[in-house]
């Protein structure tokens, strides 16, 4: 079984090469590729990869089963089992030795199903949506590219490997921003999302390299080395030292740095927003479900690391916090229906750094798990909402469509019961884990944010779905002459999905006592969590407590939406209260972007333009006007020819062999 | 006798090549890719001999107290250089053929003529034979400038001819210097590289210390840094796209050859005192580099400053002396040699497109030939150093042996390149390939098949050492810096069957 881990990211990117050549052979004609061929190959790539995960999966479970019987057995703690495959030499040059390597365990696992089963489903979906682009064919090759490097995210073995997944990821998100090209805003935020994550990668790759001097020379990159050296208790008194407690706490910013980047956390967070410029199912895949979830992921990965480094969680806890509330306060002010589900991703994201932060690991993981689906959903359905308006996608300009398009709403509501987390959906089950672990582990600052985002998080949702679905129609005639649901291909995307969003959560209901989730990740994270939580006393107040408190948030908000919004009141200019406060809150990070990055950067390279370049050449000139001075023979090189130029080099270097070969002889 | 063979070939070519009648098109073409092939199959010997090979023939008999030999020697390092030198002469000519028209003969024996002096640099073992290569190279790279340039070429030429002797000559002074004093000091010097270091250590610090400047300056002209680099945009962006890749692509390597082969083995003890000052000099010129290529307007100027500023983080790293640092010096050697050299090819197709050089002239190539869009976007993106490239391997060597010497502000302030590369390098992606079109031209051709199936194979060398740069990290072994291909061996064999004669 080991042995086939390399086909989970070589078929899709087998599906690229295919679609990609067929894309470009037919790029030049009028008509592209055959899109029944093309979709039919796009699609079938990425669910072999799934059905591949559900088998290897299926082993996985087998053979930890088979281990934690005999461990019970013999009375000893055996290591949990994992798939691995190396493929062979990568990197090795003096101390650093980085093979090419893949890893399948249990969080791998889980990450895999969702991202090969959603992404899939998208696939499906997209076929549907782009049908009629000219570009079918290139965009489906960018998908499946894009799924050949979540996997190798996911499955890398070390966290260079993981780097190769993670700067892929990044080079599809910005192909994909920047699908439709011709527009040059497009490119802007193709290029915006581009930089800012090299800004976190360059974080990400310092942090590894920190983290490899901490465990000591000649120590073996993987995250296997990784976790047994810091589980190790031989090393702890090593850690309590200050010094390498500094470094640790470095090293963990660091990566913490680039999971900002990726994840679009403060404060590296505005190229997510501008991101909506690509095609809907993009905002699916990449911006809401997979590729912005890998920073939680990579601190799952690292979790033996983290839980040594209290003062990065609570860095970790607090930026997660703060930006879960900036975006959620931000949402609220959003027109188009794709923004307002970005801000919601952006504040969704910020929720579980929150868990990280707090040391829960495996929450966070689940809320990565639980959003997947319920966000997914919301993006497709409101992927069918612009499809069925003819592209419009201001939500001023929309309403009354939860008759006219019942499927895309059926589902929509699934979504929006889920994330607002009205009991039993999806989100109601990892929201309250989050807000529990953040109560008991957090302290009430902490968990006063969070649930103040839940409400606002409610509001803005809430929002959303009464201006498009449920206030008055405010369509344009023409347009809504053309109101149509989606094709079959859109339409089962949604159904799963949003069946989904409703169930998907009973995987660790903890209420009432489901906790197969937590089960799984137990090997992974658990030693991390168990030195976190050691510290603290027992429980907090009763979970069905918390609960409640969430619940209500919840429905607060919801009434509040509905106080002020029910009408689709808007003032004719089409501007709403607070609109220039809210400009200002929300540009804030591009203003600090702003000032902090493209500026400096932009004067000095005037200056050296402008100022140093010229001063050199000014400098260069006096100097041959000094040689021009000294005598006539340089006068002739200045006026004359380049033949003459030529002739004199060639001649004077004759002349000093010759002087050479006399003083020599 | 093999490696004699790989230096005589596109000697032979050259002058063959000039003997073309040069009437047909399409014939001269075909004669001239024709010798590239065979030369380029040449140019892999020293790889495929692997890393011992040394051939010594005394040129001179000694003579007094001086011995001057002929030798040729290949190691890790020259093996891979010269084969990049193969590799991308053929996709020169491909590539200049629309550009140049009927000259292709003139041009493909001037670049001939380049190249065997390229070769010869690289198979040098003796200081002066070194020297006179060095040299030569520059006769047919300032005639590729002045002959197929642009409407500044002749200005061009000039100053990059200027520098490079206002380089070269103080080294020429010091081979000269050492060859007197040797004579003085009544002691016999040979002027191959191990003989010269014997020397050298017994040569008063002072002296030395000179020695080493002029040797330094020499080197530091050719790769550029800053302030040495006011040749090279005019050169890049003047000269003709093909020649200018010629010239960033392997031209340029020169100059870190030269820190590799020469300037640091030759003088360890003032590199190791001088080092922190070349790591500085090095990462002035990467900022500087980055920063300018922001701002220019001409998509080979950008090109240019671009090189400046990947090589200047190969000289920072390079004095790290770290042995991951030479293995991602050796790599980047070969990666910057395919993915500029590539990026300066392109731009001279659709120059061709555009009759025009400005940043502003391009656009929406993605949709107008799109073929040409992927090759160049594949080949900008490994400028970058995306993963899964060679760039990548030699940045993380590069960056992490900067970092284990000077630490994190350091290893930052360097990994600003990852930005700011990917900042200039967008933005020409940006401009010529994505939004609308700027050109008058209603339909472009896409890149024709000759030029598409020669740039293609130097893309995929990219990705497959991305992935599999084992080979390439051989070469740069971590005492590169200390065993020197030398040709001591030979020596002694030859003796003994002058004497058995």
């Amino acid at each position: 079984m080991t042995n086939l881990l390399w086909l989970l990211p070589a078929l899709p990117a087998f599906g690229f090469a295919i679609n990609g050549l067929l894309a470009l052979a037919g790029a030049r004609r009028t008509e592209g590729p055959d899109r029944g061929i093309v979709g039919f190959l796009a699609l079938l790539f990425p669910v072999l990869s799934f059905i591949l995960t559900l088998v290897l999966w299926q082993n996985l479970s087998a053979a930890t089963e088979s281990v934690r019987s005999q461990s019970e057995l013999l009375g000893v703690k055996l290591q949990a089992p994992a798939f691995a495959q190396t493929m062979g030499d990568w990197i090795r040059a003096g101390d650093l030795a980085i093979d090419f390597g893949f890893r399948f365990d249990k969080l791998t696992g889980i990450m895999l199903l969702f991202v090969t089963g959603i992404g899939s489903l998208i696939h499906l979906y997209s076929i549907g949506y782009m049908a009629h682009d000219r570009g079918f064919a290139r965009f489906m090759a960018y998908l499946n590219l894009f799924l050949a490097n979540m996997v190798v995210l996911v499955l890398g073995d070390g966290p260079i490997v993981t780097f190769l997944g993670w700067e892929g990821v990044g080079l599809c998100s910005y192909l994909l921003i920047g699908f439709w090209h011709h527009d040059e805003a497009n490119g802007s935020a193709a290029t915006k999302a581009f930089l800012v994550n090299r800004v976190g990668d360059l974080g990400f790759l310092v942090g590894i390299f920190l983290l490899w001097q901490i465990m000591g020379p000649g120590s073996s990159l993987t995250y296997e080395a990784i976790s047994a050296w810091f589980r190790d208790p031989a090393h702890a008194a090593q850690l309590a030292t200050p010094a390498v407690a500094a470094l640790l706490t470095a090293s963990t910013l660091l990566l913490f740095v680039g999971c900002t980047g990726k994840s679009a956390q403060i404060p590296l967070l505005t190229w997510l927003p501008d991101a909506m410029a690509g095609p809907t199912p993009v905002s699916a895949l990449i911006h809401a479900a997979t590729m912005v979830t890998s920073g939680v992921f990579l601190l799952a990965r690292m979790a033996d690391v983290f839980a040594m480094a209290t003062t990065t969680l609570h860095v970790i806890a607090w930026v997660g916090a703060a930006t879960a509330v900036w975006a959620a306060v931000t949402g609220l002010f959003q027109h188009d229906i794709k923004k307002v589900l970005a801000y919601s991703t952006v504040s969704q994201l910020g929720f579980m750094f929150l868990a990280v932060g707090v040391g829960a690991f495996d929450v966070g993981i689940f809320h990565v798990f639980t959003h997947a689906f319920f966000k997914a959903v919301l993006f497709l359905g409101a992927g069918s909402v612009i499809h069925a308006l003819s592209g419009e996608q201001d939500i001023r300009r929309m309403g009354g469509l939860a008759r006219k398009l019942p499927v895309t709403f059926a589902a929509m509501f699934a979504g929006w019961y889920a994330i607002v987390g009205l009991p039993f959906g999806a989100g109601f089950w990892s929201k309250d884990l989050i807000l529990e672990r953040v109560y008991v582990h957090g302290g009430i600052g902490l968990y006063s944010i969070a649930l103040a985002t839940a409400a606002l998080t409610a509001l803005y949702m809430t929002r959303m779905m009464i201006l498009v679905f449920w206030s008055p129609s405010r369509v344009d005639a023409e347009v809504s002459h053309h109101v149509h649901e989606s094709p079959l291909s859109m339409q089962v995307p949604l159904w799963i999905l949003g069946v989904g969003a409703l169930c998907v959560g009973f995987f660790w209901a903890d209420m009432i006592h489901l906790d197969w989730f937590a089960r799984q990740l137990s090997d992974v994270v658990g030693p991390a969590q168990a030195i976190l939580v050691s510290g603290h006393g027992g429980h907090g107040p009763s979970p069905w407590l918390l609960a409640g408190f969430g619940v209500t948030a919840a429905v607060i908000g919801i009434l509040v939406a509905f106080g002020l919004f029910r009408n689709g009141a808007f003032r004719e200019n089409g501007r709403e209260p607070m609109g220039t406060a809210s400009r200002w809150w929300m540009l804030a990070f591009d203003g600090l972007h702003t000032v902090v990055g493209i500026w400096p950067v932009s004067v000095v390279a005037w200056i050296l333009d402008n100022w140093i370049q010229p001063l050199l050449m000014g400098i260069l000139r006096v100097f041959g006007w000094l040689v021009e001075l000294a005598g006539s023979a340089i006068r002739l090189l200045q006026r004359s020819r380049l033949r003459t130029h030529m002739a004199l080099s060639v001649l004077g270097l004759a002349l000093l062999l010759l002087f050479l070969a006399r003083e020599l002889l | 006798m093999n490696l004699h063979l790989v230096l005589l070939a596109p000697m032979l070519a050259s002058v063959l090549t000039l003997f073309l009648s040069g009437r047909d098109g399409a014939s001269t073409l075909r004669a001239v890719l024709f010798f590239a092939f065979v030369v380029a199959g040449a140019s892999f010997v020293p790889l495929a001999m692997g890393e011992s090979t040394t051939e010594l023939h005394t040129w001179l008999r000694p003579v007094g107290n001086l011995t001057v030999r002929w030798g040729l020697a290949a190691d890790g390092l020259s093996a891979w250089l010269v084969a990049l030198t193969g590799v991308l002469v053929p996709v020169a000519l491909a590539t200049a053929r629309a550009h140049v028209g009927e000259r292709l003969r003139e041009f493909a024996a001037a670049v001939f003529f380049l190249q065997a002096g390229l070769v010869g640099v690289f198979l040098s073992v003796d200081l002066l034979q070194f020297y006179a290569f060095f040299e030569v190279i520059l006769l047919p790279s300032t005639v590729l400038i002045a002959m197929f340039g642009g409407r500044e070429r002749r200005r061009a030429a000039l100053l990059f001819l200027l520098f490079s002797l206002a380089g070269s000559i103080p080294l020429f002074v010091s081979i000269w210097w050492m060859a007197a004093e040797s004579v003085r000091m009544q002691s016999a010097l040979a002027l191959d590289f191990e003989s010269v270091r014997v020397f050298l250590a017994t040569v008063d610090p002072q002296a030395r210390f000179w020695l080493f400047a002029a040797a330094s300056v020499a080197f530091l002209v050719k790769l550029p840094v800053v302030p040495f680099h006011l040749w090279q945009a005019d050169a890049y962006s003047e000269g003709p796209a093909a020649g200018s890749a010629l010239l960033t692509g392997i031209m340029a390597k020169v100059g870190l050859y030269g820190f590799l082969r020469i300037v640091v083995p030759l003088f360890p003890m003032e590199a190791a005192l001088y080092a922190n000052f070349f790591v500085g000099v090095g990462l002035v010129t990467m900022l500087t580099g980055a920063l300018i290529a922001l701002r220019q307007r001409e998509v080979r100027r950008v090109l240019a400053f671009s090189s400046l500023s990947h090589l200047g983080l190969g000289l920072a790293a390079l004095f790290t002396f770290r042995p991951e640092a030479i293995a991602g010096v050796v790599v980047l050697v070969v990666a910057h040699g395919l993915s500029a050299a590539a990026l300066f090819f392109l731009t001279g197709i659709a120059e061709g497109w555009a009759r025009s050089r400005h940043i502003d002239d391009f656009g929406s190539l993605a949709k107008r030939a799109p073929v040409f869009a992927v090759l160049f976007a594949l080949a900008g993106l490994a400028s970058v150093g995306l993963p899964g490239t060679a760039g990548f391997v030699a940045e993380l060597l590069m960056l992490f042996s900067l970092w284990k010497v000077y630490g994190v502000a350091v290893a930052l302030v360097a990994g600003s390149t990852v930005v700011l590369s990917a900042a200039y390098t967008l933005r020409l992606m940006q401009k010529m390939l994505f939004g609308t079109s700027h050109t008058q031209a209603e339909s472009s051709p896409d890149v024709p098949a000759l030029e598409a199936l020669s740039i293609a194979p130097l893309l995929v060398a990219l990705v497959v050492f991305g992935f599999m740069p084992g080979p390439i990290l051989k070469a740069g072994r971590p005492d590169l810096l200390t065993r020197l291909p030398s040709a001591q061996a030979k020596v002694v064999e030859d003796a003994t069957h002058a004497a058995a004669r």
